[in-house]
């Protein structure tokens, strides 16, 4: 079962000089209990594709194709009411900046009441909701913690306070865009933990964001691998990370410094540059970078399957 | 030696004006740099990182302790003095986009360096030169900072940075905030002029694995002093101070198979304002005893690696209570 199918989702925005797609037959699945995470670099489309999700797309940008499936309905056909169910309620987010998910005049207490104003309980069981909740997140004296003010609080405890303001109204679906980007690796450490422990006691599925591959190896169970708006490879961490199909994936896996064991004074890079949106080249996205480029690669390679392993790429072809 | 650092200690003053008191920001640190040589230092937010860099630059007063650089004192106090010096020590910030004025082009960034310095060259030529050495076209010289993608814009700090061929370069967080694939791309350019020019270098990062493969010396600092030092290929063979070794656990492995033994800590770190007694990483530590919260313990040397710890770990310690992650 799946908590969200994405099938075949383009999304292009209106810019200056034409449109620019940034979600090029993007499809995904998040099964359920199951931790999948986005890598790519900056420009893939992952803020898009969120963004996507939750229908908060800008005025300019649009769904032009496409299904994105969760719990028995479509929420690119959803209206204004009906997302805002969702959102929050049946999807929620955990976003980069702690400090900004927060608001800084209300105390954490106010904030947490606010978030729980569809649960219908009374102010008191509410109150105790978000106590249970800070100590679940092992928030040192709850109690105090909730009449101080954001500001109080560090970087880690304030992501942590994110964290069960997104798991307070146990989602079927936490969207996490970069979690702990903002935080030193030891709190990193922690966070992660966090997330993993809340997220298999809720039972929720995750959607985590990430270009810190590291991160995503150790807490996914799935891997989608983006660039320049399409999905290149899909697949379990463990084809992902040890058995990459496609070359930007070998490439990407080989470009981090943690994944060489040896000291290197030459770090491998992937040459070039990402391709104009605006002017979608045919064929293979991934072609003027890919040192595998043939004539064949100026036509549209077809998604290949094989074991959950998706890829799009001729050289993989039968 | 190109640059000496004695008993550095820099200090602020926090609270109301009735109940002023002082923090520490970077306490008593000593460490020496060779010519050509790479430095790196970490730590976590917090540490005090990025205020030694500035104090070594001459932008942060000090209260105590002295910075030498090429045999002259570095006194923020007459500033006069300072900007010679300036110009054979040069300093990459860490926000790339944000240390680029909006309101100048490209061109006129790179140009910059020499007419503060009042150094007479073509400087047409110059910034041409310098934008191809870092790897950008020549026509980069007429944008504005808004216009250049992250990479683009660390790479114009770099042409910054070497303009003057300075002796030394302090780096602060270089690579924070860019892509894996681009991240690769600075570090490879940073260690070509390296090797080109001769540059000595410190490096700050939190990236441990960046370190790894970049420098040749390292320094751990926590609550703003250095815990342990030495040779960057030793320390990550074997830390000895406990807590090298949590920061060394902590890094994630990009194989899903390799989950590695954590080393969790207990609290969150201290305040400046409210340090621990005795040794300052005992209320984390997981192999903290009685003498550890009483005395502080002094820098043991054992060759070129000095670690400030009473009981300093052997090779593959394990902590007293491992915890496995995942």
């Amino acid at each position: 079962m799946n908590v969200l199918e994405i099938r075949h989702l383009s999304v292009s925005f209106a810019a200056e000089g034409g449109s620019l797609q940034a979600l090029k037959d993007v499809s995904i699945d998040v099964p359920e209990h199951c931790i999948v995470g986005v890598v790519g670099e900056s420009g893939c489309g992952k803020s898009t594709l969120i963004n996507s999700i939750l229908r908060l797309l800008p005025d300019n940008g649009s769904i032009d194709a496409g299904s994105i499936h969760f719990e028995e309905q479509d929420l690119t056909q959803a209206g204004r009411p009906k997302m805002q169910d969702i959102r929050g309620q049946r999807i929620s987010t955990v976003f980069q900046d702690p400090m900004d998910a927060l608001n800084p005049v209300l105390s954490i207490a106010d904030q947490m009441l606010h978030i729980q104003y569809r649960s219908g309980l009374g102010r008191k069981e509410k109150n105790a909701r978000s106590l249970d909740m800070l100590r679940r997140v092992r928030i040192p004296d709850p109690e105090s913690a909730l009449k101080r003010y954001p500001h109080e609080f560090s970087g880690g405890m304030k992501q942590r306070i994110a964290i069960a303001m997104a798991m307070m109204m146990e989602p079927a679906l936490l969207i996490a865009d970069e979690p702990t980007t903002a935080l030193d690796a030891t709190l990193e450490v922690a966070i992660i933990k966090l997330m993993k422990d809340l997220q298999s006691h809720i039972g929720c599925s995750m959607l985590f964001i990430s270009h810190h591959l590291g991160l995503i190896a150790e807490l996914c169970d799935q891997v989608v691998v983006m660039y320049a708006g399409e999905v290149l490879e899909r697949g379990t961490a463990r084809q992902i990370f040890h058995n990459p199909w496609h070359p930007y994936t070998e490439r990407l896996l080989d470009c981090d410094p943690g994944s060489q064991s040896s000291r290197m004074r030459h770090l491998p890079t992937i040459p070039g540059e990402i391709p104009d949106l605006k002017k979608r080249q045919e064929g293979c996205i991934f072609r003027s970078r890919c040192q595998f480029c043939e004539d064949i690669c100026h036509a549209m390679p077809d998604e290949i399957q094989s074991n959950g392993h998706h890829v799009r790429c001729h050289r993989r072809s039968p | 030696m190109i640059l000496s650092v004695r008993d550095l200690e820099v200090t602020f003053r926090a609270g109301p004006w009735f109940n002023r008191r002082p923090i520490v920001a970077v306490a008593k640190v000593s460490f020496d740099l060779d010519a050509g040589e790479t430095f790196a230092i970490v730590g976590e937010s917090g540490s005090g990182k990025t205020t030694l860099a500035h104090a070594i630059n001459g932008l942060q007063e000090t209260s105590n302790g002295e910075v030498l650089f090429m045999d002259e004192k570095v006194d923020v106090s007459r500033s006069r003095a300072v900007k010679p010096l300036r110009r054979h020590m040069s300093m990459m910030f860490q926000d790339p986009v944000g240390s680029l004025s909006p309101r100048m082009k490209v061109g006129d960034l790179v140009a910059e360096p020499f007419i503060i310095h009042k150094i007479r060259k073509n400087l047409k030529e110059e910034v041409q030169r310098l934008l191809s050495l870092v790897g950008l076209s020549g026509d980069f010289a007429d944008r504005y900072p808004h216009q250049l993608s992250g990479g683009q814009a660390r790479r114009i700090g770099v042409a910054r940075a070497i303009a003057l061929e300075p002796e030394l370069i302090i780096a602060d967080e270089p690579t924070a905030g860019l892509d894996v694939s681009v991240q690769g791309e600075v570090l490879n350019l940073l260690s070509d002029l390296r090797e080109r020019l001769g540059l000595a270098m410190i490096f700050i990062s939190h990236n441990l694995h960046v370190v790894h493969h970049v420098a040749d010396r390292m320094a751990v600092m926590y609550l703003g002093r250095i815990v342990e030092s030495g040779n960057t290929e030793e320390i990550f063979g074997a830390p000895a101070h406990p807590y090298t070794a949590t920061l060394l656990s902590a890094i994630p492995n990009p194989d899903p198979d390799k989950v590695r033994e954590r080393i969790s800590l207990s609290s969150e770190v201290p305040s400046l304002l409210n340090r621990p007694s005795g040794c300052e990483f005992h209320t984390r530590c997981p192999w903290a005893h009685e003498r550890c919260s009483t005395e502080s313990p002094y820098h043991q040397n054992s060759g070129l690696r000095r670690v400030a710890c009473h009981a300093p770990l052997d090779p593959g310690a394990q902590p007293p209570c491992a915890e496995r992650a995942g």
